[in-house]
């Protein structure tokens, strides 16, 4: 169960940051960074290039998760 | 002198709640522009992305995201050299700004991938060869177009299949194909507050009617892929 509960959340933080990260208005037509399609996850300060692939491989997509 | 550091566009008379602080712990700030408000803080330099200020961001932006307002959300990074020049830029896309608070209007984002329970068996190379004929190159890179399109049709079909079940819940839809093999498709859905409930269970009834699909469903967001 807290593995579980730990791959959600680290699925919202790799929605969260690809949204905050690559969606959103751009008005200075400046972006931090853009990976089209790639999910993006920060670990501290270190960017980490992962996918959903890699939750599968780790195991356990969550049954059905909400 | 200090920067403007943007969060959000917001509907006029919608302000941020007292004590609001943003990244860096700057106070949220509102510019007015008569039909719509600008959130931003006073930043000294440009801010880099963390796991900490993208959550600090997000959670400014849902500050805006209220019953009875909806804000655009800014892309993490839109630093102003001054709040000046941040209030000179957003005065002349005011017309844009407008409309992206109407398009948005009253309704919230949610998140849907997809993938499928049994994968495909990959039908092209992870990689194309690196010392190899020429022709030999152009026909792994053809290969893996040809894959490319194939995926991307199986998702818009995927994609097709939820809209039918889903029905005018969804009030505008974005598609993005999957990059790994698992995944299929991911959509982002907007959709109006008063047809949240309405919108979990059209989801549901996508699960049971797809068992062979497994959905991951995230939100309500601020509609950061309804933003422009």
């Amino acid at each position: 169960m807290p593995d579980e509960l730990t791959l959600q959340d680290e699925l919202t933080l790799v929605e969260l940051v690809n949204r905050v990260l690559d969606r959103g208005v751009v008005i200075t037509g400046e972006v931090t960074i853009s990976v089209a399609g790639v999910d993006l996850v920060f670990l501290g300060l270190d960017l980490l290039l992962t996918s959903v692939e890699t939750a599968v491989q780790r195991k356990q997509l969550p049954p059905q998760t909400e | 002198m200090s920067g403007a550091y943007l969060y959000c566009i917001a509907p006029a008379g919608v302000v941020p709640p007292s004590g609001l602080a943003g990244l860096e712990d700057a106070p949220v700030r509102v510019a007015s522009f008569g039909t719509f408000t600008a959130w931003y803080s006073e930043l000294d330099a440009r801010p880099e992305p963390s796991i900490e200020r993208i959550r600090r961001h997000n959670q400014v932006v849902e500050a805006a995201l209220t019953e009875e307002a909806t804000p655009v959300p800014a892309r993490f990074g839109q630093w102003f050299t001054a709040p000046a020049a941040l209030e000179e830029k957003l005065r002349e896309g005011a017309a844009v700004h407008e409309e992206s608070l109407r398009r948005v209007a009253g309704a919230v984002e949610f998140g849907l991938r997809v993938a499928e329970v049994e994968a495909p068996p990959a039908s092209a190379p992870a990689a194309v060869p690196e010392a190899t004929t020429g022709r030999a190159y152009l026909e792994a890179l053809a290969v893996r177009a040809a894959a490319g399109r194939s995926r991307d049709a199986r998702g818009r079909e995927i994609a097709a299949r939820i809209a039918s079940v889903l029905g005018p819940v969804v009030r505008q839809e974005r598609i993005e194909s999957a990059q790994s093999r698992h995944e299929v498709v991911r959509l982002a859905h907007l959709v109006a507050r008063r047809d949240v409930e309405s919108y979990r269970a059209g989801v549901a009834a996508a699960r049971r009617r797809h068992p062979e699909l497994r959905f991951l469903l995230s939100g309500p967001w601020p509609p950061y892929s309804f933003a422009a």
